[in-house]
């Protein structure tokens, strides 16, 4: 599961380029945790909807847990159908 | 555009929300809570939000975003406007204002008052959230929109530059900004350029938007959104409305900017006035659209109708792009540039008069020709730095709420003639004099109300700020409707501070005029606001400089009023060109009565007085021009100069000059202090000859004189 921090955005999406990469690697399901987070930017999302497609290819289900309702609408606007 | 660029666009965006801010949350309080003004308190923190965003500035942003929340809840009703609420609001704003402006900034202080407003946001948001029913979390729910009835749509095409993100720049801010700006009718987001999982570069921007958006508002506030990244990215925006067949609820709305439909028609001769005039009495009794008639009766093709159709969007994206920001250096230089050109111009004239032939006679006329232009030139660049009073007066509203709740006071203020227009300089300095005498108002002219109830006046005090043209100048009014100021203390101070005598018989204006000297004050006692014995010489001082007059009228138990008078420009005189010995002066032509040569007989010496005119019956101070100056003059009698009579504050005197060279408009530049300290020069003028000409401070000279 990876957890998601507050104001997860550009500074930290290399990071979390690479934490996704390893997580999309390992067997089973994928559990990203939005518990904690108040926003995202651009680059998140277009990460998520990437890292989202690469699991479908590889039939790897991918769960987001606990999007709170400005984050939804953030995705949403990105076109990620929730 | 450089991220400095952003911040700077950004501050200076924001300054200007933040006193339309202050000014609506302060007139909220008033209404008891008025929707249209708490929507667009909401839309200026929603700016403020996204904009700060965009511009980097985050602790703005969060604390922003925060703020947009609670007013969310007001806005939803969920929270009802009272003292404690708009309390924090203006609180909230005066948190960004420090955080946004102030250079000394203490981060820790700053931080400690943020904590301590987030605290309260949280406290009001608990107590407006209790009720509410928890959603499922399976839900989507959309965070709740302004909701727009718009009759406008626009198509908006976003495709972000792949590097936007070193920029500081997050697309999806805009995007938000966008979507909140009007109902969504249509969006698909432009996926095509993400790639794979594997070859994607995080930091990279991949995505884009089209959106149809529905929304009341012009297509210059959606270009507004793009503000920052208009210039480097795809970002186009289309009006489509017209492929949108709902009807508008208003005929008029189709044409309400810019030219109407059928006026264009007219224009381009396919129908006749005639014509037009019949089908918009059609048009009024079957409610269609004025094209549609006009192809049902035939009397133009729908090829022409859409081609009008066409010029008329042209004509609407020509005015929607007609307002630019400029930077108001630009101005000041373009007027020194033009300064520069009337120079040149009164040299090319001086050359003329001294040639002798047919060319002198040709360069005179295309120099006429030329005057009528640059005269045009200098009005409209005037005409651009021309901005309008009511923005400046509206900052008071928070000055006065919070002045006179300080002092247990009720004060409305009152905003009449917004919209007069004064030169952009004048208006950045009337800004301390007017405080200065708001304030006084607020101290030492409303009464407390069991006095006024007991004057039988409302327990509430008005204080009005008001402005308007007359002859050619800007006045500003202070008005209150206090106690007025009184006579008598003011004679008893004077007295005392050795500046009338006793036995004076002294009259009512004389009297009001002694509250602008420096260190007097009437008042008993020092207050917070005002009472130090300092403010309105300080007043007066900073009018002048703007070469403008100040009077009070006061009625004892009524009020008091007052007036300062102002130019409507400090960049150009109309001036008189006058010669002493080889100098030449320029006298301000709106203080020139008359100019005479006086009969030797009418000048006389008086004890007190010194040397004066008689002129009409009346004595006039004389003032040799060459003795103020220390120079040598041609003339030393006065029966053989002339005398120009100018008049300030009604006070007259006579100029006595060698003589009158004729008139000119006079381009000012300012004389540092360390040039001249003399109050009876205003500033210099650079002649066609290139000489410099000192040009008179008539108001000033009087003051040195007395």
């Amino acid at each position: 599961m990876i957890l998601l921090d507050e104001d997860v955005g550009i500074k930290q999406i290399k990071g979390l380029y690479e934490l996704l990469k390893i997580e999309l690697d390992e067997p089973g399901e994928l559990v990203i945790d939005f518990s904690n987070v108040r926003r995202i930017d651009l680059s998140v999302a277009q990460l998520i909807i990437a890292a989202g497609r690469e699991s479908a290819a590889n039939d790897k289900p991918v769960k987001l847990k606990s999007i709170p309702d400005d984050v939804k609408y953030q995705l949403h606007l990105c076109g990620l159908k929730l | 555009m450089s991220e400095t660029g952003i911040r700077d666009v950004f501050l200076a965006e924001a300054r200007e929300i933040l006193e339309s801010l202050e000014s609506d949350i302060v007139q909220l309080e008033e209404s008891g809570g008025n929707q249209d003004i708490i929507n667009r308190i909401f839309r200026y923190i929603h700016t403020l939000k996204g904009s700060s965003g965009i511009a980097g500035i985050n602790r703005v942003y969060e604390f922003t975003h925060r703020l947009e929340n609670l007013l969310d809840d007001v806005r939803a009703g969920k929270l009802s406007v009272d003292d404690r609420i708009i309390d924090l609001i203006l609180k909230s704003i005066d948190w960004v204002q420090n955080e946004l402006y102030c250079e000394t900034l203490d981060i820790e202080k700053s931080d400690e008052k943020k904590g301590a407003l987030l605290l309260q946001i949280d406290e009001f948001m608990g107590t407006g959230k209790a009720d509410q029913v928890k959603q499922p979390a399976s839900e989507l729910k959309l965070p709740q929109k302004i909701i727009y009835h718009g009759s406008n749509y626009y198509n908006v095409r976003a495709v972000f530059k792949q590097d936007i993100f070193e920029f500081g720049i997050d697309p999806l801010m805009i995007i938000e900004d966008l979507a909140a700006s009007g109902d969504v009718v249509s969006r698909k987001v432009l996926k095509s350029r993400l790639p794979k999982f594997s070859d994607l570069d995080p930091e990279k921007c991949y995505i884009g938007w089209e959106f149809v958006i529905k929304t009341d508002k012009p297509m210059s506030k959606i270009r507004d959104v793009f503000l920052f990244v208009m210039d480097d990215n795809e970002i186009t925006i289309e009006d489509v409305t017209q492929n949108y067949s709902e009807p508008a609820d208003d005929p008029d709305i189709e044409i309400y900017e810019g030219k109407k439909l059928g006026e264009i028609m007219v224009e381009k001769k396919i129908i006749s006035e005639k014509d037009l005039e019949s089908v918009i009495n059609l048009q009024d009794s079957k409610n269609e659209k004025l094209g549609d008639i006009i192809i049902k009766k035939g009397l133009a093709s729908e090829k022409d109708v859409n081609e009008a159709l066409k010029d008329q969007e042209k004509i609407k994206k020509k005015l929607e792009f007609s307002t630019i920001r400029v930077d108001t250096n630009k101005l000041d230089n373009l007027m020194n540039l033009l300064g520069e050109i009337v120079i040149g111009q009164s040299a090319l004239s001086g050359i003329a008069e001294e040639m002798d032939d047919e060319s002198a006679f040709l360069l005179k006329n295309a120099l006429y020709a030329l005057d009528r232009t640059t005269r045009e030139f200098q009005e409209q660049i005037m005409g651009i730095r021309m901005i309008p009073v009511g923005p400046t007066f509206e900052q008071f509203r928070r000055f006065v709420r919070d002045s006179a709740h300080n002092v247990q006071k009720e004060i409305r203020l009152v905003i009449e003639g917004g919209d007069t227009e004064l030169d952009k300089t004048v208006i950045e300095r009337i800004n301390d004099p007017l405080k200065h005498m708001i304030r006084n108002s607020i101290d030492h002219g409303i009464e407390i109300p069991e006095e006024r109830i007991k004057a039988g006046k409302d327990p509430a005090g008005t204080v009005i700020l008001r402005a308007y043209h007359q002859e050619g100048n800007v006045f500003i009014e202070v008005a209150d409707d206090g106690k007025g100021v009184s006579l008598a203390r003011v004679r008893e101070k004077g007295i005392k501070q050795g500046l009338v005598r006793p036995e004076e018989d002294i009259g009512k204006d004389k009297l009001l005029s002694l509250l602008f000297l420096p260190g007097f004050s009437t008042a008993s006692a020092i207050g917070d606001l005002s009472g130090r014995g300092v403010g309105m010489d300080v007043v007066k001082t900073n009018i002048e400089e703007l070469r403008g007059t100040v009077q009070l009228k006061s009625e004892e138990g009524n009020g008091t009023v007052v007036k300062i008078k102002l130019p409507l420009t400090l960049a150009i005189i109309d001036g008189m060109l006058v010669s002493s010995g080889k100098n030449i002066y320029i006298v301000p032509l709106l203080s020139v009565v008359e100019s005479i040569q006086p009969k030797k007989e009418d000048v006389r010496t008086v004890e007190g007085k010194g040397e004066v005119i008689l002129v009409r019956g009346e004595y006039v101070s004389l003032i040799r021009l060459y003795d103020l100056f220390g120079i040598e003059a041609k003339q030393t009698d006065p029966s053989q100069a002339l005398v120009v009579i100018v008049e300030s504050a009604n006070t007259r005197v006579g100029l006595m000059v060698d003589d009158l060279i004729g008139q000119q408009q006079i381009v000012i530049k300012s004389l540092e202090n360390y040039i001249t300290r003399s109050r009876a020069v205003s500033g210099a003028a650079i002649l066609g000859d290139g000489k410099v000409a000192l040009i008179i401070d008539i108001h000033g000279l009087i003051s040195e004189l007395e």
